[in-house]
């Protein structure tokens, strides 16, 4: 990340850690943005659910419909709210840190303008 | 016990230290909405994260149902954070749900319907994808639906933890993740006793009991057909609940006339052929006793108020503890996990499996009713006597006339559940019905019949009427406190002509393993009796009673049972004179050549533990 974020530093080290917890680098084909790189954790955190919470269980999957509504420039604002929403909800409620990072990386990229209107 | 202060929405309280914040909000008569909290179960992994709640100092919410409470915690149930995120979890199960209510078996006792209208949802905001599982209708007992599954994970837990089966498992990542039966087997291929413990505990309709409504509907229709039906034990304290009277309480007159009503040409009692159990694994246990404790060839007993003389050879080789045979997901328990220790279960049918054949051939012959037109309804607080009326060995009234066309000896189980449902769709008004009784031939029953329902009954009543026939002398005190209870294992011991009779008593599957366990190390040689019942709190907390079935409830039927006991007039299954009657008409002597191939069953080696 390239931007300067006033965040949490607890945050911030959970979620590096979870980032880092996919199994060391991504190697990537091509250059991707940095919204890609969201959701592609948003989906690594939906086919890794244990399933045993609602929020990580079903809400990672409604926030990957979500982003990928977004790539496509398809995401109405009704839609980019509702996003907001859950990734607030999902980020609070989880029951473990899968879920929980899942939710607040969403979070930080809608308040720091990461995911734009388009 | 250290106690702690803690705030909750703006109200002190003070609880034990360790108190889940759930608990103590209750103290400050704050309601938190749960769903798949269930308290009697111990289930309280936070899945479905609806009990979520704010704590001063923390970011994150934290779930009310286990999260201990600790001295000074700040507790807020009712932020906007916290109401956003309860809604947003009950939408996320509806998102994946179907949303046919109406037609779904638990329209109306559904607790994500209750939920879902308590949190005032008024929206599904995203779109899921309805999933698409296959049904599940390969045991006779229970069917699953999949897709109404909202991964709460209570019946892992009461598959687990309490009956210690371990048929169902968690399997899958993400919106994939689903309950299943272990290994993706269908149900029936598992080892699966059929308890139906987990239809109890399942919030939704994604387990319910097989409904076997329609063919008792065609059944009592059809002019050709002498259809008879049999109430069992537990049944009798129960049915009001569903027509707003407090649980135990006795509606047996009204179960009768509501039957009656419905069209069944002859109401029988399941309690009248408990009874005859009694007299038959009763003779069984004195048998064995007699054949392989004290060595004898033969043993003076009192029966029916005359001395005979048995011949206990046949029992010779049958091995002590004897245990009982009348709970059928006990037996499949047995055949699953104790293959090698069979031969220690009575071979007495249960008694819903004794008045089949009884009805086919003893009534038959009475009433001059050709048998191949008696069709046999029985009414259950259970799934798994789907199974047993389903083995392939309970066509004894089939082999006694050597008819195929008898069919089997239990044609049909309805579960309570399933009863329920027709007497409220025939429009009954069950709770102002006047008293009626029995019929006669298999209607009149003694209290020992009737404590069958509850833990600890059947070894009750085989005591009352094994204790007079062995010491020829009438019991001082009827009621055996030691063995009731609900405590999970409980233990007595009676005098009786020189012997110490050692019984022992279990309930839930869990406790039966610890007995069953301890029988094959050899630790249990000098005990004689062993009742188990799989369901907790007995047969009155079935996996086909009416679902709101916890553990206060179990404990109110279970009292209902025994008041009902105290106020018979006729206590002692030997005294039952219809039971008197079918050994002098029929049967002659208990474990005689009659009982044997109308009343006693064997078993089957199922699993290989």
């Amino acid at each position: 990340m390239q931007r300067e974020l006033r965040t949490d530093l607890q945050d911030l080290y959970r979620v590096i850690s979870v980032v880092g917890a996919i199994g060391g680098c991504i190697f990537l084909e091509r250059d991707v943005s940095i919204e890609e790189l969201i959701k592609f954790f948003v989906s690594f955190a939906q086919k890794n659910s244990c399933g045993k919470c609602v929020p990580c269980r079903v809400g990672t999957k409604w926030m990957e419909v979500l982003l990928e509504r977004y790539l496509k420039g398809e995401l109405s604002a009704e839609e980019k709210k509702l996003l907001k929403i859950l990734a607030e909800d999902i980020g609070a409620s989880s029951r473990c840190d899968l879920g929980k990072v899942a939710g607040k990386i969403v979070n930080y990229a809608l308040e720091y303008g990461l995911i734009e209107e388009k | 016990m250290k106690e702690v202060k803690v705030v909750i929405d703006g109200k002190e309280v003070v609880v034990p230290e360790g108190t889940p914040i759930l608990k103590a909000a209750e103290k400050a008569q704050v309601k938190i909405p749960t769903l798949c909290y269930c308290e009697w179960i111990k289930h309280d992994i936070g899945a479905c994260r609806v009990c979520v709640v704010e704590v001063e100092g923390q970011k994150d919410l934290v779930t009310a149902c286990n999260t201990p409470v600790k001295d000074g915690m700040v507790i807020k149930t009712n932020t906007p954070k916290v109401r956003a995120a309860r809604k947003l979890q009950v939408e996320m199960m509806l998102s994946e749900h179907h949303l046919n209510c109406p037609v779904c078996p638990r329209n109306g006792t559904c607790e994500l319907q209750k939920l879902a209208e308590e949190l005032n949802v008024r929206a599904i905001r995203p779109e899921g994808e309805r999933k698409k599982w296959e049904i599940d209708d390969s045991s006779p007992s229970i069917v699953r639906d999949p897709n109404k599954c909202i991964v709460c994970q209570r019946c892992v837990t009461v598959c687990n933890e309490i009956q210690t089966v371990g048929a169902l498992e968690l399997y899958g990542n993400g919106v994939e993740a689903i309950v299943r039966p272990v290994g993706g087997k269908p149900l029936i291929e598992t080892q699966c006793v059929a308890c139906g413990q987990c239809s109890i505990v399942c919030p939704v309709g994604a387990i319910v009991e097989k409904d076997e409504t329609e063919k008792v509907w065609e059944a009592i229709y059809d002019p050709e057909k002498h259809v008879v039906v049999q109430t069992a034990p537990a049944t009798h304290v129960t049915i009001g609940e569903a027509f707003g009277l407090p649980p135990g309480t006795d509606i047996t007159g009204k179960l009768v006339a509501a039957l009656k009503r419905l069209g069944f040409d002859a109401v029988f009692d399941t309690n009248w052929s408990a009874d005859l159990t009694i007299l038959e694994e009763g003779t069984e246990l004195i048998g064995r006793i007699a054949a392989n404790q004290m060595g004898l060839d033969k043993i003076e007993v009192t029966l029916f108020g005359q001395k005979i003389t048995l011949d206990v050879t046949p029992f010779k080789g049958r091995p002590l503890p004897q245990t009982t045979s009348c709970c059928p997901a006990w037996i499949k328990f047995m055949e699953e996990f104790y293959p090698d220790l069979l031969n220690h279960i009575s071979s007495c049918k249960s008694p819903q499996q004794m008045l089949g054949p009884v009805a086919k051939t003893y009534y038959a012959k009475k009433k001059g009713i050709d048998p191949e037109k008696i069709f046999v309804v029985s009414v259950m607080p259970c799934t798994a006597k789907k199974f047993e009326a389903a083995r392939p060995e309970m066509v004894d009234a089939s082999k006694y006339w050597n008819n195929p066309n008898i069919g089997r000896d239990v044609d049909v189980v309805l579960t309570s559940r399933e009863l329920i449902k027709m007497l409220k769709e025939a429009g009954i008004d069950f709770a102002n019905l006047p008293d009626e009784n029995y019929d006669p031939i298999l209607g009149t029953s003694t209290g020992a019949g009737q404590i069958f329902g509850a833990t600890g009954g059947v070894m009750e009543a085989a005591l009352r009427t094994a204790y007079e026939a062995v010491t020829g002398k009438t019991l001082p005190r009827l009621d055996f406190e030691e063995v009731r209870g609900i405590e999970g294992i409980r233990e007595a011991s009676i005098e009786m002509n020189g012997i110490t009779v050692k019984v022992i008593v279990a309930h839930g599957l869990g406790n039966a393993r610890k007995v069953m366990d301890k029988v094959r190390a050899g630790e249990m040689k000098d005990y004689h009796f062993i009742e188990v019942m799989a369901c907790p709190g007995g047969c009155i907390g079935g996996g086909g009673q009416p679902v709101w079935s916890d553990m206060a409830t179990r404990i109110e039927r279970i009292k209902g049972i025994y008041e009902r006991d105290k106020r018979l007039p006729l206590r002692k299954s030997h005294e039952n004179p219809e039971i008197q009657a079918i050994y002098k008409e029929f049967l002659e002597l208990p474990c005689g050549h009659l009982s044997h191939s109308l009343l006693h069953t064997h078993y089957t080696p199922r699993g290989n533990k």
